[in-house]
């Protein structure tokens, strides 16, 4: 093997043994002179050493979660704790003692709900292992896929998987193999116990940010077992549909059955479709012509077609959504209109007209606007 | 009645005479239809843009998407006198809603806090709402409105006036002028007691007076009773749905890019002080600190521009990151062009996506490792540009 595809699998296996074989970092008792009934001198804090500081600060937020301290004062310390940790010229000796305590199985709840910020950094912390992973996630990614790996093994908390699953999903050498993101995905939206989870509901944007065929069937499954967090799942397989339309209108394709339930729904969903992509106009007049596809469900398909609006808002794993271009959309619409013009001449279609006439009027609107 | 102390009065909305009405900030201001009903909105930030509350364009019943709002500048009130060329009606492309938004309906109604916390939508046209400069938002609405210290109102297109009964007639209506003291509700909702507008006049903007003349839009109306007013209130969160929509609209205008014009500003420039080596083939960070601290306390970045320079013989076995004093890691260059030698980035804006929360003083880091051995890599050069609210 060329030196220069050797990875230093020993420096990390050393740090493994050494953190492993620690407590709660006590000093090494021989450093620390016998001296009876008189208090140790303390020392000033620029005298204390990172692991002293670090070991310090875990116990008092420890000590703060486990007395039910007020959460939002308990969020206040967190956000110091984590800046003050960053500010650590060893960012190594943070991971190193962050993964010891996950591994360790320290944890306590804060009070705090599930919440991401800016930045794919989280600003509600559930437990202090969740901050822990967060942590690790940013100190050392390589620490952090390992530690990641264990947790997606062996948690029993939804937020603790999401943020676990963030390590995978980081760019770079980090990032996992689509197919084992996407079986993690598939074993979280299997969980009895967290289908109506923060955490779950965070995780459902991997189906966007992996952005493969297999993530989406396994989301679009989930949605059409109308799960209680159905609404937040109909968002992440709309934005997944405005990210890559394919992906789902595809889907619905192959799959007839898929959405019959929830016929507003895949309605909208093929409502995304873009027009100017090879295959697609096929699709949309399969689904147009379907007679297995109630009337109703093509008007509402009708009514927002080509559905540009969208959500939006932080995520944990890939940049907030902002999926539309506006040379694409112009495009489109032109496009669309052309279709619509055939669709109105096809007497299979007439008794869709009425509608047909309002998306018209619509795109010839939309096109006007669009030339000027 | 001696020793009945009289209670404050509402301060209930007022038509805005015609001739006013073509004035800043009313001329922004503009009627919305959509499939579920009538609401206001303000063109804000970029001339293709307008905001309004969410629920203007969301049916909690269905939980249907909707068909693009109408938008009807000075409230498609063709009898007035504002000028058509400047105020326009026109049916928009899309909109934006928070996630979070239907989320917090499906979970606890339309009508809760939550709900109204980010009870907020952009929606963009392919054509100007406006023709000329939009209002600017004032991203510090949220921490703003709360301190009561610079004078507000509300204005919109109420159907119905709440607090006397009279009809809105779709003119624009507008509460005095006043320091009004806002409370929170839940985050990013504030209430208000003692000023009233009415139904129609969700997304109606929340104007606060920047002086010399100029409002800005510090947050929206999303709910009342006939003694009350409920806020969406304007925090940094407000970039991250500007960029969302900014593609959508051809790209960003200056006035989106937080600049100078916006906000009072300032720029540090930090410099490394002697090329830093780092060790070949560890997967570790190595750490390049620089702390700042002359920006206001508080204060948030706007923008950060980078000039790096790494000498190496494969670049592509470099990560490098930029790390904020808040913990967001944004990754700059992650192992692109195996085989090329030396890393060159020069003035490069970093992506702010996802770093609109961060604190412009602490400890900001340049973190890169050198994952494969093999060949020597030393930073030789490297600047940080932080751009920051005053």
């Amino acid at each position: 093997m060329p030196a220069r595809h050797r990875p230093l699998l020993a420096v990390a296996l050393a740090a493994a043994v050494v953190w492993g074989g620690m407590s709660l970092w006590p000093e090494p008792a021989a450093v620390v002179p016998p001296v009876a009934a008189v208090s140790p001198p303390v020392k000033p804090p620029a005298a204390r050493t990172g692991r002293e500081r670090i070991s310090e600060d875990w116990q008092s937020i420890l000590a703060a979660c486990e007395k039910g301290e007020d959460p939002e004062k308990i969020r206040r310390q967190l956000a110091d704790l984590k800046k003050r940790w960053l500010e650590e010229d060893d960012l190594y000796l943070v991971a190193a003692m962050s993964a010891h305590l996950l591994r360790g199985g320290a944890d306590a709840k804060t009070g705090i709900p599930f919440e991401v910020g800016g930045g794919r950094s989280l600003k509600g912390w559930p437990t202090l292992r969740v901050f822990l992973l967060e942590m690790l996630g940013v100190t050392d990614p390589d620490l952090a896929a390992e530690v990641a790996r264990e947790v997606l093994g062996t948690t029993g908390s939804a937020e603790e998987y999401a943020v676990a699953l963030k390590a995978l999903l980081q760019k770079g050498p980090w990032r996992a193999p689509d197919a084992e993101l996407e079986g993690y995905f598939s074993t979280m939206l299997g969980k009895p116990d967290w289908q109506k989870s923060a955490g779950l509901a965070e995780a459902l944007d991997l189906a966007r940010v992996v952005a493969t065929p297999a993530a989406t069937a396994t989301l679009a499954a989930w949605l059409d077992q109308s799960p209680p967090a159905r609404e937040v799942g109909a968002m992440a397989l709309h934005e997944t549909a405005a990210a890559d339309a394919r992906l789902v209108t595809e889907l619905i394709a192959e799959q007839p059955g898929l959405f019959e339930d929830q016929g507003s729904l895949r309605a909208s969903l093929m409502a995304r479709a873009t027009v100017l992509e090879a295959g697609q106009p096929e699709l949309v007049d399969g689904y147009l012509r379907n007679p297995a596809v109630s009337v109703e469900e093509k008007r509402e398909f009708l009514a927002v077609y080509p559905l540009r609006s969208a959500t939006t808002g932080y995520r944990l794993y890939g940049s907030p959504p902002a999926p539309y271009e506006r040379a694409a959309v112009v495009a489109d619409d032109q496009a669309a209109l052309e279709a619509v013009g055939r669709w109105k001449a096809d007497p299979a279609l007439a008794e869709l007209l009425p509608e047909m006439g309002r998306l018209e009027g619509r795109l010839q609107a939309w096109v006007k606007q669009g030339e000027e | 009645m001696a020793g009945v102390p009289i209670p404050p009065k509402t301060n209930s909305s007022a038509r805005v005479n015609d001739a006013e009405s073509a004035n800043n900030p009313f001329v922004y201001n503009g009627s919305v239809e959509s499939e579920s009903g009538q609401g206001s909105g303000v063109v804000a930030e970029h001339p293709n843009l307008f905001f309004t509350a969410a629920h203007v364009v969301y049916d909690e019943e269905t939980s249907k998407w909707m068909a693009p709002p109408l938008w009807l500048g000075g409230g498609g009130r063709e009898e007035l006198s504002l000028p058509p060329e400047v105020v326009r009606s026109m049916q928009s492309r899309g909109y934006f809603r928070w996630s979070a938004y239907a989320e917090n309906v499906d979970r606890e109604g339309q009508n809760s806090p939550k709900a109204f916390s980010r009870d907020i939508a952009l929606a963009w046209g392919l054509q100007p709402f406006f023709l000329g400069e939009p209002a600017q938002l004032d991203f510090s609405g949220y921490k703003n409105l709360r301190k009561h210290k610079d004078q507000t109102m509300i204005t919109g297109y109420p159907a119905l006036l709440d607090y006397t009964g009279d009809p809105g007639d779709g003119y624009l209506h507008s509460t005095t002028p006043e320091f009004t003291t806002f409370k929170e509700a839940s985050h990013k909702y504030l209430y208000a007691t003692h000023i009233s507008t009415g139904p129609g006049n969700s997304g109606g903007p929340v104007w606060i007076d920047e002086g010399d003349g100029e409002w800005a839009v510090a947050g929206l109306l999303v709910s009342g009773r006939p003694s009350e007013a409920g806020i969406y209130s304007m925090t940094t969160a407000m970039k991250s749905f500007l960029k969302s929509a900014a593609p959508a609209i051809g790209g960003p205008r200056k006035s989106m890019k937080n600049g100078p014009k916006a906000i009072g500003t300032s720029t540090m420039r930090m410099v490394l002080a002697k090329p830093k080596k780092i060790p070949d083939g560890v997967h570790r960070w190595t750490k390049i600190p620089f702390k700042i601290s002359r920006f206001d306390e508080g204060a948030k970045a706007l923008s950060i521009t980078v000039d790096l320079g790494i000498t190496t013989g494969h670049r592509g076995d470099l990560i490098v990151a930029l790390l904020t004093p808040s913990g967001e890691m944004s990754i700059l260059h992650d192992g692109e062009g195996a085989g090329e030698d030396d890393l060159v980035i020069e003035d490069q804006i970093v992506d702010m996506e996802g770093l609109d929360d961060a604190t412009a003083n602490g400890t900001w880091a340049l973190l890169v490792q050198d994952r494969l051995t093999g060949d020597p890599t030393v930073v030789t050069r490297f600047e940080l540009e932080v751009l920051a609210e005053k």
